[in-house]
């Protein structure tokens, strides 16, 4: 199960869970179908690290949570993106974005001198 | 909006923490069923499906663990969670409770009720108004710090001072209280000056005090007396206001009496009431004679520096005017509560505490010791809990709960142990002859609280940490009984050794203490204080007026106490060696070089009967005693065997004369040398004066105190003796008669209680360490119950398992030994230092010292070591 699991930097499973919920409210399970649909079953979050992250973010008030009904009839929780939190993840992503770019740029670097 | 509805949501779990768990579980329920309909989607059996969604998930429960974890810090309800987890795992392990608690307890208690004493003996707040502002007030000589005044002296310094409010004098005296058809007693009392009350600023309880108006000397006949002399003589009777007492033979009216603890025993000694202090036109003349105590309160603008300069000026003004008493004077000011301290007592509580914080130390040490092998011994436990998801916080903070649980329990218990130690002591000592009260002090009491809490909280957190460091596979692999790293068990050995120590060293001080205080009331001070009864007599002035009249009372009273049927020998002396003669006296030897006025060596005088020597059983070296002839002409004088020794080495002293430097014309004959005698209460001073005798007759003291050698029991004479002086004079009272053995015994009883204390924290320190032993190598075989099982299982016999775990527990033991030895070498030396005239103990002490506790320790290791042995070899290695 392990193998094609890709261990996730620490602060990247909030930035991947405000992604989730850019779009609309969803429950936990829902979140993480969602990430591992976004990235094409590379990232798998680990069930263990979801619950205390949504905690961890509803505390810092970047997302709020309330009970409402899931799409078969069951009663789930439901957490939804606050503006706060929207701002937080434009931060991020643009944080990510430069440094993916310069993690890129070394690596592709270092390619090309050994090729 | 969100806002708002963050802090309700905040608001609700806090308060509402079980139905936020409850949340918690659906909401994961949901996402494991979620999940199972997804599976069942992509074509799984629905029993596939739902096994593997759990298998996803994981443990529920430790998920919600992890939730938990990151709410922690956030919400104050998982505190008292916790408490209830810590208490309900310390019940599931009665033994580590019940030995921590009584640990804690103990450690608590007795330093608790220590410091309660210290408090009462050091920081002792005397019972008036703004105390701090109450200054004692002494004369300075080249020799002495805390010299008296006359009384010339104190009227002027009472008129020029400007930096005291009040500036009073005062002395002790003691009157004979006799009433027609009553049994006479004598009251300790205080002569005081009119401004004295003042000075203390306490109003009485009933009455009036003392004022200026009654110090005159025809206005004198008044008397103020205290609350605890009222209740006990009078009956607590208001109506004795304004009525007589006969004291000294004088019709004195009583006009006021002071709340209950005014005259309180430790800064006055024991008295029953005040009389004005009157001079007389001659007393004011005599200023060379010095015999006042003084006490002043600080006017509200002056400082105690300020007073110190003012005092200096005057004494140095007064001494150009009367250069004959008050040259080379200065002042010592002293706050009144300091001042009043007994040195001795001060330095001997300081010393108490050293070793009660020996107690403490070991108490700690056990504790930690306590705390590691728990650990240990979890270690598995814990590595469990690792695994199904609890954090190192987590488990860091259950030990931290556990901890505060004991500390809260423990501290508890160690505040009853001290309220009853403070109960028991309270009943066994005493200030002058009073008992006294021993309060617990509740600043006291939450200061030993916080310690208790401070030591668990750390002893209980650092094995935790240390523990939670290990690796959870490797703990989970390994099939003993749990793991610990080398650092780990040589921090507890290191603790083992400490224990150790500081035990010999506790045990070493005590024992050294009580055993010198055993050998000081049983050495050989010199006379015989077996078969002797000694009294205290004291003839008032009216009716005793000169010195004809007092040496008549004498003879009267020395042949009607020897004619009684028992008594082999009687003699009156000006006192007893008991703390000292009392007495000192300048001296020039004849013949030898003059020396500058003022710095004549001093020699102790004692004024004695001719029957002195032979009654009390002083052995006489050369010459003879006293005769009654010698009362008439040139007095002779007696000296001791050390004077003789050195003053005249190499020839005899008998024959040789010295005088007093200002009567340089009467010189006294040396007509016996006697040998030297210890003072046998005073464990103070080795007595470095030279000692000497003078004829009783040649300056009859009116006080003064009677020795009988008795052929009987002393005690079974005692009421003969009253009997004789009530008939010789029903208006006088006997005091402090009692066997001179006994009276020694209760001078030392402050001592001896102190002593019993040390060794009761001696043996408690030792029963402490010798738990910690027994825990360690309990510990210890536990662990390796499956080695000692292979160990037998290949062929050794019990006495090679015994050997193998006693021979750890005592090498601990000897390393814990030799380093306690230094220490106990210090005590012992710092006690010599505090109480010089204590004999040393022997070294066969200090050796039976070191055989009680190796044999208390190996008692503690063998105990388990035994278990070790009954290791069933199959039943050890089965226990995989």
């Amino acid at each position: 199960m392990a193998k094609d699991k890709t261990d996730l930097l620490q602060g990247t499973l909030d930035m991947l869970i405000l992604k989730a919920l850019q779009l609309q409210p969803m429950h936990g399970f829902g979140i993480s179908v969602r990430i591992r649909q976004i990235s094409e079953d590379v990232l798998r979050v680990e069930q263990g690290s979801l619950y205390p992250a949504l905690y961890r973010l509803e505390e810092q008030g970047w997302i709020t949570s309330d009970w409402g009904i899931s799409e078969n009839n069951r009663k789930a929780k439901f957490y939804e993106i606050t503006k706060l939190g929207r701002k937080q993840l434009a931060n991020e992503t643009a944080n990510w974005e430069r440094l993916s770019l310069a993690v890129n740029q070394v690596l592709g670097a270092k390619l090309k001198d050994l090729g | 909006m969100p806002k708002i509805k963050s802090v309700f949501t905040r608001l609700r779990r806090v308060i509402g923490r079980r139905s936020f768990e409850r949340e918690m579980a659906e909401e994961m329920q949901f996402h494991v069923e979620a999940e199972t309909e997804r599976l069942i989607a992509h074509g799984e059996s629905p029993a596939t499906a739902h096994r593997r969604a759990k298998a996803m998930f994981g443990s529920i429960d430790a998920r919600t663990e992890e939730v938990r974890d990151a709410r922690l810090g956030a919400n104050l309800t998982v505190l008292g969670r916790d408490l209830r987890f810590g208490v309900r795992s310390l019940m599931k392990a009665p033994a580590f409770t019940s030995i921590a608690l009584l640990t804690l307890a103990l450690g608590v208690g007795v330093n608790t009720s220590m410091f309660s004493i210290l408090d009462a003996l050091l920081f002792h707040r005397a019972p008036y108004p703004e105390s701090d502002q109450l200054i004692r007030v002494f004369r300075t000589t080249p020799t002495m710090q805390d010299a008296p005044h006359s009384p010339a002296n104190y009227v002027d310094l009472r008129d020029r001072t400007k930096s005291f409010s009040h500036l009073a004098a005062y002395a002790r005296t003691s009157v004979n209280h006799a009433e027609p058809g009553q049994p006479a007693e004598q009251l300790q009392m205080l002569a005081v000056s009119g401004n004295f009350f003042a000075a203390l600023g306490v109003s009485p309880e009933l009455g009036r005090s003392l004022t200026p108006e009654d110090d005159q000397p025809d206005n004198d006949d008044v008397v103020v007396i205290t609350h605890a002399f009222w209740q006990q003589r009078f009956a607590a009777d208001p109506s004795i206001l304004g009525q007589s007492i006969r004291l000294d033979g004088e019709l004195i009216h009583i006009v006021g009496i002071m709340p209950a603890g005014f005259e309180d025993p430790m800064l006055w000694g024991s008295i029953s009431g005040w009389k004005p202090l009157s001079f007389a036109a001659d007393d004011l003349e005599a200023r060379g004679s010095n015999w006042l105590s003084m006490l002043g309160r600080l006017s509200p603008e002056a400082t105690v520096a300020m007073a110190h300069a003012e005092m200096n000026s005057h004494c140095a003004a007064l001494a150009l005017v009367h250069p004959a008493t008050n040259s080379e004077t200065g002042m010592n000011l002293i706050p009144f509560v300091r001042s009043t301290q007994d040195k001795m007592v001060r330095l001997l509580t300081l010393f108490a505490m050293g070793l009660a914080t020996c107690v403490l130390l070991i108490a700690c040490v056990n504790l930690a010791n306590l705390f590691f092998a728990r650990n240990v011994l979890r270690t598995r436990e814990h590595a469990i809990r690792a695994a199904l998801g609890a954090s190192r916080i987590r488990l860091i903070w259950h030990s931290l709960a556990e901890s505060l649980v004991l500390a809260l329990g423990g501290g508890g218990l160690g505040l009853l142990i001290a309220a009853w130690v403070n109960a028991a002591l309270s009943s066994h000592s005493f200030w002058g002859d009073q008992p006294s009260a021993l309060a617990i002090d509740w600043r006291i009491a939450g200061f030993a609280f916080a310690a208790a809490l401070l030591a668990a909280v750390i002893f209980g957190l650092l094995p935790a940490v240390l523990s939670s460091r290990t690796d959870v596979n490797g703990a989970l692999k390994q099939s003993g009984r749990g793991t610990t790293s080398v650092a780990h068990a040589r921090l507890r050995h290191g603790l083992i050794i400490a224990e150790v120590a500081l035990a010999l060293i506790l045990l070493t001080g005590a024992g050294f203490f009580m055993r010198g205080l055993d050998r000081f009331v049983d050495r050989d001070v010199g006379w015989q204080t077996d078969d002797l009864l000694t009294a205290r007599l004291s003839l008032p002035e009216t009716k005793y007026p000169d010195n004809a009249a007092i040496q008549v009372f004498y003879d009267r009273l020395e042949s009607r106490l020897a004619a009684l049927p028992g008594v082999e020998g009687v003699s009156l002396s000006r006192t007893l060696p008991f703390y000292g003669f009392g007495w000192g006296q300048y001296y020039i030897v004849e013949g030898h070089p003059p020396l500058k006025a003022g710095t004549e060596p001093m020699r102790d005088v004692n004024l004695v009967t001719p029957d002195y020597f032979s009654t009390m059983g002083i052995a006489i070296v050369e010459g003879r005693p006293f005769q009654p002839a010698d009362a008439e002409g040139p007095t002779p004088t007696i000296i001791s065997a050390s004077m003789a020794h050195s003053l005249w080495p190499g020839e005899s002293a008998i024959g040789k004369r010295i005088a007093h430097p200002r009567q340089p014309d009467k010189w006294q004959e040396i007509v016996g040398i006697v040998q030297d005698v210890k003072f046998a209460s005073n464990l103070d001073s080795s007595g470095e004066r030279f000692q000497t005798y003078r004829p009783l007759a040649s300056n009859p003291p009116r006080s003064f105190s009677i020795a009988m050698k008795c052929a009987v029991p002393p005690a079974t004479l005692v009421e003969s003796v009253r009997q004789i002086i009530a008939e010789l004079d029903p208006e006088l009272p006997v005091a402090e008669i009692n066997p001179a053995s006994r009276i020694v015994r209760n001078n030392t009883a402050n001592f001896a209680l102190i002593g019993k204390v040390l060794i009761g924290f001696a043996l408690l320190g030792l029963t402490l360490a010798a738990i910690g032993l027994y825990g360690v190598v309990s510990g210890h075989v536990a662990q390796r119950t499956n080695e000692i099982g292979i160990r037998m299982a290949l062929g050794a016999q019990w006495r090679d398992v015994l050997v193998l775990i006693l021979s750890q527990g005592l090498q601990l033991t000897l390393v814990g030994t030799a380093i306690g030895s230094v220490g106990a070498w210090t005590v012992a030396r710092i006690l010599q230092s505090l109480l010089p005239a204590l004999p040393p103990a022997e070294p066969i002490i200090a050796g039976a010292i070191t055989g009680l506790l190796l044999a208390t320790t190996l008692i503690a290791c063998w105990l388990p070591a035994r278990r070790a042995t009954a290791v069933d070899p199959i039943v050890a290695l089965r226990d995989e």
